[in-house]
């Protein structure tokens, strides 16, 4: 199992008004040394998903440490892309699929080895429940479909880390079930999940929870 | 596969882009030749500092042959005139400007009818033929002058060099001559062509190349183009080439008088005509008359005005399309931009590094660059007027403008924000 550890981490961001605003000071994170999902709470604008941008290696701009497996990384854009390649899925609100190309195509770009990528494919398809789809358009997917998409997408590089932001926030309840279900297949599995959400729902389904509090976590 | 992928998608707008692009680079190097041409003629024999006063030089035996004859038989008469064409040459404040375009006999030439002496002219061309020997001859286009005449068309040598004209002398059977530009590929520096100048055999030395576009004024004509002519200097000293041979001498010396005289605009007439009467009372020579020439200066200024409003006028079309196409492909590379916009983002949260990234979409890139470069250089090929230099700088403008759209668009593909910061 791979641990993120973010350490004494302090951000500030700018407002489109122009002011400062500190949001997390002395804040510390870790991920993946036992619980097998995390949940990251907070009401909109508390800055969960820049939280889990910084766990990604998509933000880098903050004070504090990244560690990956007890290693710290220097945070460049180069060393945390190849970090993220090699451990991290990534599942996002919405989808993010090209509907230029084929479901396949989509699941193709989650890879890093193209060596038997075709059964790969059909095997994370497979596992989302959505078999047989490899030449269908992502146009003509439902929500509930594109996301379970977007997720075998991130399983195609067989991660030890699934970063997942508001993955159920456009779906309907039943849709949303089928995903969770997922994750915790996924957790059986091995691999460790950090949900950034607002929904109290999602949460209780994880092992761990976390609200953003005066710029830092308290569990809950 | 991503660039087959981004050629179908974008197909339309990479082509529009590139066509674009590629007219501004041709109408670019237009204005290039146009340029170099110009700035050719505008120093050269456009100059504001030949704004001088032409003035003809005629001989006063039109008509009277017999008097013509009995002058040429005279070695007395005849050096009076060699004495005035010398002095005339010397003199400080006028130009002696003198060019004839007597065409020469070459034998064996290696052209073809463009070099005919009638070539151009209307008149039905003699074209190849044989002398008294069976050999090959043809007429073919000269312009004898002299070295003010040389010089105040500030005519350059583009290969080789000038003649050495205090080192021509026709007696020695050996006389060195520029050839137009038109003749480069037909003979070389240092070959030699036999033939018959004022009906003397001689050997021409090849010294050197004029310039493209070389011209000189003659004959009321402001731009009269040497390209396809032999430049033959007249002799050093054309009395002692009378001494030597009379009869060819008094025709050259004749000719040599027959032509302009420049002098500053300061000068009136009368001082023209005080100065060579001057001449003419020391050397014993009057059998001249002197003509104004007004419509030189009022062509000079006329033409030069008219290639510097066209040179104007070109530059600010080019600047304009400039600036037409600075818009055009901007606006093009934002909407190509937006296409690839989530293909980067989806790229860069799966871990893909940015010069992975820059290295897949500069495949396209390549690909509309080069589309580009073909396209400017057919467009050149098609033009009528063809400079290296125009071109090669316009390519290495190319290269400067592909680099910082390149690094525009790498820049923008840099700022593609990842996901998750809506939800922030």
């Amino acid at each position: 199992m791979t641990s993120i550890e973010l350490r004494n981490v302090s951000k500030s961001i700018r407002e489109p008004n122009g002011a400062i605003r500190s949001l997390f000071s002395g804040l510390d994170l870790v991920v993946g040394d036992t619980d097998p999902s995390v949940a990251l709470l907070g009401r909109s604008g508390s800055g969960k998903s820049t939280l889990l941008r910084m766990l990604a290696g998509l933000d880098l701009d903050y004070d504090g440490s990244y560690s990956s497996a007890g290693r710290p990384l220097v945070r460049t854009s180069a060393v945390m892309a190849r970090h993220r390649l090699e451990t991290m899925g990534i599942v996002t609100q919405g989808y993010d699929l090209l509907h230029d190309r084929s479901v396949l195509a989509n699941l193709v770009l989650g890879a890093t080895d193209r060596s038997g990528v075709r059964t790969r494919a059909a095997e994370c398809l497979e596992f989302v429940g959505l078999p047989g789809i490899q030449r269908n358009r992502p146009g003509a997917l439902s929500g509930g479909e594109a996301q379970r998409v977007a997720i075998a997408r991130a399983l195609m590089k067989r991660p030890s880390v699934v970063l997942a932001d508001e993955p159920t926030g456009a779906l309907d309840e039943e849709t949303e079930t089928q995903v969770l279900d997922l994750f915790e297949r996924l957790q059986d599995e091995g691999a460790t999940f950090v949900i950034a959400t607002h929904s109290e729902r999602v949460a209780a389904r994880c092992a761990r929870r976390f609200r953003i509090v005066d710029q830092r976590l308290a569990e809950v | 596969m991503e660039l087959i992928r981004d050629l179908r998608r974008n197909g339309l707008l990479i082509a529009v882009k590139a066509l674009v692009m590629a007219v501004f680079a041709v109408s670019l190097y237009t204005f290039g030749t146009f340029a170099q041409s110009t700035s050719g003629a505008v120093n050269g024999s456009l100059a504001a500092d030949r704004d001088v006063d032409l003035y003809g030089l005629v001989d006063t035996f039109l008509g009277d042959t017999d008097g013509f004859e009995r002058f040429r038989a005279s070695d007395r008469d005849l050096r009076t005139l060699t004495d005035f064409v010398a002095q005339l040459g010397r003199n400080d404040r006028l130009d002696f400007l003198s060019a004839f375009d007597q065409p020469v006999v070459i034998e064996d030439f290696r052209g073809d009818g463009r070099f005919d002496a009638n070539a151009g002219s209307g008149l039905a061309e003699r074209g190849e033929y044989r002398g008294e020997g069976g050999e090959r001859l043809r007429d073919v286009k000269s312009m004898q002058m002299n070295h003010e005449m040389f010089a105040f068309s500030r005519l350059d040598v583009a290969s080789g060099s000038a003649p050495v004209w205090t080192d021509v002398d026709y007696s020695s059977g050996l006389v060195p001559v520029v050839l137009g530009t038109d003749y480069r590929g037909l003979y070389e520096i240092g070959d030699e062509l036999r033939a018959d100048v004022y009906g003397v055999r001689e050997r021409l030395r090849v010294t050197g190349f004029l310039s493209p576009g070389s011209a000189v004024f003659h004959r009321g004509d402001i731009n009269h183009y040497l390209d396809d002519t032999i430049v033959l200097p007249y002799p050093a000293d054309v009395g002692r080439f009378v001494q030597q041979d009379r009869y060819t001498g008094g025709i050259v010396a004749f000719a040599m008088l027959n032509t302009d005289i420049a002098a500053s605009t300061s000068m009136t007439y009368d001082d023209v005509i005080g100065e060579l009467g001057a001449i003419a009372a020391r050397t014993g020579f009057h059998e001249y008359s002197l003509q104004g020439i007004p419509t030189y200066l009022v062509q000079l200024r006329l033409v030069r005005q008219i290639v510097i409003e066209n040179f104007g006028l070109l530059g600010a079309v080019s600047a304009m399309t400039g600036v037409a196409t600075i818009v055009v492909c901007r606006r093009i590379n934002r909407v190509l931009g937006d296409h690839r916009r989530r293909w980067v983002r989806i790229c860069r949260t799966v871990g893909r590094s940015d010069r992975a990234i820059l290295r897949t979409v500069g495949q396209t890139w390549a690909v509309e660059y080069s589309i580009v470069v073909v396209l400017y250089a057919v467009g050149c090929a098609l033009l009528p007027n063809h400079h290296a230099y125009p071109f090669l700088g316009v390519m290495a403008a190319l290269g400067v403008w592909f680099s910082l759209d390149a690094v525009s668009r790498a820049h923008r593909i840099l700022a593609t924000e990842t996901p998750g910061r809506r939800g922030r």
